[in-house]
């Protein structure tokens, strides 16, 4: 069971249990919502970025332990980042869960990230990891006003 | 079925046969009487009773767990086993009993109305048939037993 036991560490199921900004967050001046129709997992991210960096953060979500620990994660480590660092970890967030080289794991780049590292085992369930990061991209892509009323 | 093909043209077989494609699936249909043999060796009474008493065992065995909630339990039912936990998603629980050699489906089971109208979002299935046994449903109540400490520690 070593490939389970890496998937659900404690870190995860702590993150899962309560997620960290997981409260909807309006106003906003940024949302998205990320849905995987397949599995079901749904989720909002919220953001009030007033400039180039985001100033506090939400993610919301409705689903499996895995995308509720990434979003949760998600959302500690873009807190208050400027918007060339978030690309950055976007990136680099990508490497780690989906990149085709085994990454090497740095605690500091990739943060609590790290621990979700072991899903690469579980290609089913890759999507449920990424989704938050998706839904944070296109997040910062556009602005939305239906939050502001 | 066609009937003459040439440059000049195509003429087909009259209906039903036109409609038909030229080599039946002859592979299919052997295997079908196959299947229809084996299912009539064993006997429908005795595929029912097995059943039957697989789905007792089910109900009985997962009903003890105090952290499983078992979804749909109507007296003549195929049997499947539907059920939640709370602490627990269910694409979560079916990673973990995979891994265990156990396989069951989670999700909506393409049926999103209805898990509305239960107010759930998902839930975890297990669908037995007369070829399961009675030690491989202990085996999925310890391992639920497992997986619920797990997520509500």
């Amino acid at each position: 069971m070593e490939d389970l036991s890496d998937l659900y560490q404690e870190i995860i199921l702590s993150h899962n249990k309560r997620p960290r900004n997981g409260e909807p967050l309006i106003p906003c001046t940024h949302q998205a919502d990320g849905f995987n129709p397949l599995c079901g997992d749904k989720l909002t991210v919220y953001l009030r970025k007033p400039d180039e960096q985001v100033d506090e953060i939400a993610c919301n979500t409705e689903g499996c332990a895995i995308s509720r620990a990434s979003g949760s994660i998600m959302t500690s480590m873009v807190q208050g980042k400027t918007i060339s660092e978030i690309e950055t970890l976007i990136e680099e967030t990508k490497a780690l869960l989906t990149g085709d080289e085994e990454p090497e794991i740095d605690l500091a780049q990739h943060g609590d990230m790290a621990a979700l590292v072991g899903v690469r085992k579980f290609p089913a369930r890759i999507k449920c990891a990424t989704l938050a990061w998706h839904a944070l991209e296109s997040a910062l892509k556009g602005e939305v006003d239906a939050t502001t009323e | 079925m066609i009937e003459i093909v040439s440059f000049d043209g195509t003429t087909f077989r009259p209906s039903p046969e036109r409609f038909e494609a030229g080599t039946p699936n002859i592979s299919g249909a052997i295997g079908l009487k196959a299947a229809i043999d084996y299912v009539n060796n064993i006997g429908w009474e005795t595929i029912h009773k097995k059943e039957s008493l697989l789905l007792d065992h089910a109900n009985e065995s997962l009903g003890k767990n105090p952290s499983i909630k078992l979804v749909g339990t109507a007296e003549n039912k195929v049997p499947v086993v539907s059920f939640t936990i709370d602490s627990a998603h269910p694409h979560d629980i079916a990673t973990i009993l995979d891994t265990k050699g156990i396989a069951v489906r989670a999700g909506h089971h393409c049926t999103q109305p209805l898990m509305k109208r239960l107010g759930l979002s998902a839930t975890t299935r297990a669908s037995l048939s007369f070829y399961n046994t009675i030690d491989e449903i202990n085996q999925l109540t310890e391992a639920l037993k497992e997986i619920s400490a797990l997520f509500e520690s």
